[in-house]
């Protein structure tokens, strides 16, 4: 079986474009503006690769057939079963600002994976590691150059993870979810759904009875992870959904820096991700968990692209632990995602910041909760949302104090940035608190880009493209500080092309 | 009987009115408990009751209502430029020299009481200006509700002074729909004290372009009491503005919810759109929600809000004391003056000093402090 030959969406290749538009010199003078405004999502290709696939439809008797591919012990299996029979007595959530077409989750197959299973990452199918060169992600020589060890999801399951040995060295395990659950399954059982349970959510009960793969990452008391950790997740088969799973343990005074990316090909139809994140941090331990998000946003009509339904909630279960979300949203035709943090140790941190960027009909709704049951918590939110097109952004967030929570601080400040007559950008701030001895602030404005800036610029010969694009990075740049350098490159280039043709 | 409360006035139907009353359905679940009876439009007013009304710079101009029924012995319109008609279900400010001064008194009886009015003025005097009172006299379980429609004409301007006064029995839920026409100005100052359950919803029509709304107001809240606040502004024409200003005092175990949601529809370029709403707890057991939303589908528009939850400035409270002002005083004063940040809009200087006497004296007083 092999769904993806079915399609009618050929790749489109950004070169083939480039050609395209010089071929025809006269149409409007400018072929190179024209290329550059047709030139939009560059990991839009489809590899060409055999992969088995579970029939569509979701059932009990799926969820055991995902078990089992996998080869998972009997409580595992018992513990998806749980969660898929929450989940059928769940109502699809209709509070957000989004509109969404009915997903019929019949029509999904929940599992796919290449046929080839590698042994070691020496035996990955070259077409794999095509892939993920194309897209940029070091899987092997170079990276050790890059020097950011790499778990490489592909559809279903991960392929290959780099440098397992060298991080092993100092305790840390670093693996995919499925490899955890043989290799370490009284860590696995200790944490799985501790910060995000199986009944937590619609999409999170679907996630916790059909997850395939993920991350898992453990560092031991004391140790600062010696590299950053990376996980690149890419869709390619057509008619299925990514349900990854991620799991990240420090203990105590441990620190570790994780990134994650994800891109998915150019379809007509709606794929589903709908991955659970959870962090937990013990006393004094420190997590930095950042995201560029390009999964396929649709074209400008809004067909196709994908419904990236996520759960991220990290947990700060020490006194002085450390939470940060970052997050750059760029892709999906639908993002629904509150990454938060239960700031439950005393003095303990939670940051969240974030670019939403929604185009053409993309739609997000995202934000964070953090929720103070410690004293002296501290949280900081930035949240930067850009909407351009008929693009439609929402910022939804809550912070929480509870009353034990003596001392508490939050700062947030959201902004949003409007380009067009269509778009429409939202604010939905929820402020609950019960404690006298704590501080909430929170500010937001909304704005288009003045004229009198757009002026300034061209008037020193910028053009109108690159102008709105360096008003649109300086107005993000707070949050791309907290982006590992590598990543902040990329995310730069991706509001730029993201924003191509919005203007003009 | 409880479910037919909930559900007429706080159902959770839809998703929108399950928001809507997601930090006071508890609060109405507990009034639901209660079986209401009709209550009696002709029950006396006693004379204090009468004296917090009987305000002489309004004589001539008033309007009373007991438990939602126009009263004639109470009422007083020797003044001409206000027309009633004839059900006193409308109202029509013409002329507007001085204030119209309306008067919404609930008084209990011995059984748990309800009533329900629906009122419709009109505005379009350049000039008008309107004192709204409403008055839950304690003594035994009340619920009003009270549904006021006001159009402002075009050019119109309207000054609009609100003040709730209920006792810890009395539950109001009043709904507010105002219409905005082009170039109206409106001001509306509000001040809620007290009540087991006080909602005011302010739906606000921004309709004509360049209508303008200042929305100021302030609750001071203490004991069991709860009170929410919900403004629902629309931008839908071009060039309008509005502006909001809350202050919130929550102090014992009183809940105070701020809702401010401001829309900008499409079309509506050229919106200026300010939302402030500050609160300060008192207590450990106090509880202050506040939610200011912006929804924007238009260009050219400038728009901000900001909210805070926070106490009383140290350093403030340290530089009162270090002047020889006890602890509680200082405390008083700087509550005092955050809660006039709100207040100081009243044009009417003797109305803003009987407010700022009433917010005053909900404040913890030095003996009641242990």
């Amino acid at each position: 079986m092999n769904p993806h030959k079915a399609s009618p969406q050929m790749a489109t290749q950004p070169a083939d474009l480039a050609f395209a538009a010089r071929a025809q010199p006269e149409s409007r003078g400018n072929a190179a503006v024209e290329a550059a405004l047709n030139r939009r999502y560059d990991a839009g290709f489809i590899t060409d690769i055999e992969s088995e696939s579970l029939p569509p439809g979701l059932s009990e008797d799926i969820v055991c057939a995902i078990s089992e591919r996998k080869g998972e012990p009997e409580w595992m299996t018992q513990w998806r079963l749980k969660a898929y029979r929450h989940w059928l007595t769940m109502k699809s959530p209709q509070w957000a600002k989004l509109r969404i077409a009915p997903i019929d989750f019949q029509a999904i197959s929940y599992f796919s994976r290449p046929k080839k299973q590698p042994k070691s990452l020496a035996e990955v199918d070259p077409k794999l590691l095509e892939t993920y060169d194309k897209l940029g992600v070091p899987l092997h020589e170079r990276a050790k150059l890059a020097g950011v060890a790499v778990d490489a999801v592909f559809d279903s399951v991960s392929v290959g993870t780099t440098f397992q040995k060298e991080l092993a060295a100092v305790g840390v395990i670093f693996s995919s979810m499925s490899e955890a659950i043989r290799t370490h399954p009284e860590l696995v059982q200790k944490y799985l759904g501790s910060v995000v349970p199986q009944g937590d959510n619609y999409f999170a009960a679907l996630n916790s009875a059909v997850f395939s793969d993920g991350s898992f990452v453990f560092i031991p008391k004391g140790v600062r992870c010696p590299m950053e950790l990376s996980t690149y997740f890419r869709i390619n088969a057509g008619h299925t959904g990514q349900f990854e799973r991620t799991l990240i343990i420090a203990e105590e005074g441990a620190s570790v820096s994780y990134l994650e990316g994800c891109t998915a090909p150019m379809r007509d139809e709606n794929q589903l991700h709908a991955a659970v994140v959870e962090l937990v941090a013990l006393d004094d331990a420190s997590i930095k968990y950042s995201t560029v998000q390009n999964w396929y946003p649709g074209d400008e009509n809004g067909v196709g692209g994908i419904y990236n339904f996520v759960t991220k909630r990290g947990d700060c279960r020490g006194p002085r632990s450390r939470i940060v979300w970052t997050q750059v949203e760029t892709g999906s035709a639908i993002t629904w995602k509150y990454p938060s943090v239960v700031l439950r140790g005393d003095d303990s941190v939670g940051e969240f910041h974030s670019v939403a960027l929604t185009h053409h009909r993309q739609q997000a709704d995202t934000g964070t909760k953090m929720i103070h049951l410690g004293r002296n918590t501290k949280s900081k939110i930035v949240s930067k949302g850009i909407s351009a097109g008929r693009g439609q952004n929402t910022y939804r967030g809550l912070v929480k104090v509870e009353k034990g929570a003596s001392g508490a601080r939050n700062h947030t400040q959201c902004d949003s940035l409007l380009i067009g007559k269509q778009c429409g950008a939202h604010t939905f701030p929820y402020i609950e608190v019960k404690n006298p001895g704590a501080i909430v602030e929170h500010e937001a404005t909304t704005s288009k880009i003045s004229d009198d800036q757009l002026f300034y610029c061209r008037s020193r010969g910028i053009g109108a493209e690159d102008a709105v694009s360096m008003i649109v990075d300086g107005f993000c740049k707070q949050v791309f500080r907290e982006l590992p350098m590598e990543f902040a490159v990329e995310a730069k280039k991706l509001l730029e092309v993201s924003l191509e043709g919005a203007i003009g | 009987m409880e479910a037919a409360l909930l559900d007429e006035l706080g159902g959770a139907d839809t998703p929108e009115r399950a928001e809507a009353w997601r930090y006071s359905r508890n609060a109405l679940r507990a009034l639901a408990q209660m079986s209401f009876v009709a209550a009696d439009p002709d029950l006396a007013l006693a004379p204090e009751v009468c004296a917090q009304f009987a305000w002489p710079h309004t004589q001539g101009r008033r309007l009373v209502f007991i438990n939602g029924r126009l009263s004639g012995a109470h009422s007083d319109l020797r003044d001409e430029g206000i027309v009633v008609a004839a059900d006193a279900g409308t109202i029509h400010i013409v002329d507007a020299a001085r204030p119209l001064h309306l008067v919404h008194i609930g008084v209990p009886g011995a059984n748990a009481a309800r009533w329900q009015t629906t009122l419709d003025l009109q505005v379009s005097s350049a000039r008008a200006s309107l004192i709204e009172q409403h008055i839950g006299v304690p003594g035994g379980d009340l619920l009003g509700v009270f549904d006021l429609h006001i159009q402002v004409a075009e050019r119109a301007a309207l000054d609009w002074v609100v003040l709730s006064e209920l006792g810890e029995q009395a539950a109001l839920l009043r709904r507010v729909k105002l219409g905005m026409a082009g170039q109206s100005q409106v001001r509306r100052s509000d001040a809620l004290f007290g009540g087991r359950l006080q909602r005011l919803e302010l739906g606000v029509e921004l309709a004509g372009a360049q209508a303008r709304l200042e929305s100021r107001g302030t609750f001071v809240l203490r004991g069991r009491e709860h009170a929410e606040v919900r403004l629902d502004v629309r931008h839908q024409a071009r060039e309008c503005a509005c502006d909001v200003l809350w202050r919130g005092v929550a102090d014992q175990r009183a809940r105070g919810i701020f809702h401010g949601g401001i829309t900008v529809e499409p079309g509506a370029d050229g919106s200026d759109a300010r939302l402030s709403s500050k609160n300060v707890l008192l207590s450990a057991l106090a509880e202050i929600d506040t939610q200011p939303v912006l929804e924007i589908h238009a260009d050219e528009v400038q728009a901000g809000h900001g909210a805070t939850v926070g106490q009383i400035d140290e350093r403030a409270l340290f530089y009162l004391r270090s002047r020889g002002i006890p602890l509680e005083q200082a405390r008083r004063m700087l509550v005092a003056a955050f809660c006039a940040q709100a207040l100081g809009a009243i044009g009417d200087d003797g109305l803003r000093e009987r407010i700022d006497a009433l917010a005053q004296a909900r404040l913890p007083s030095p003996d009641a402090a242990q």
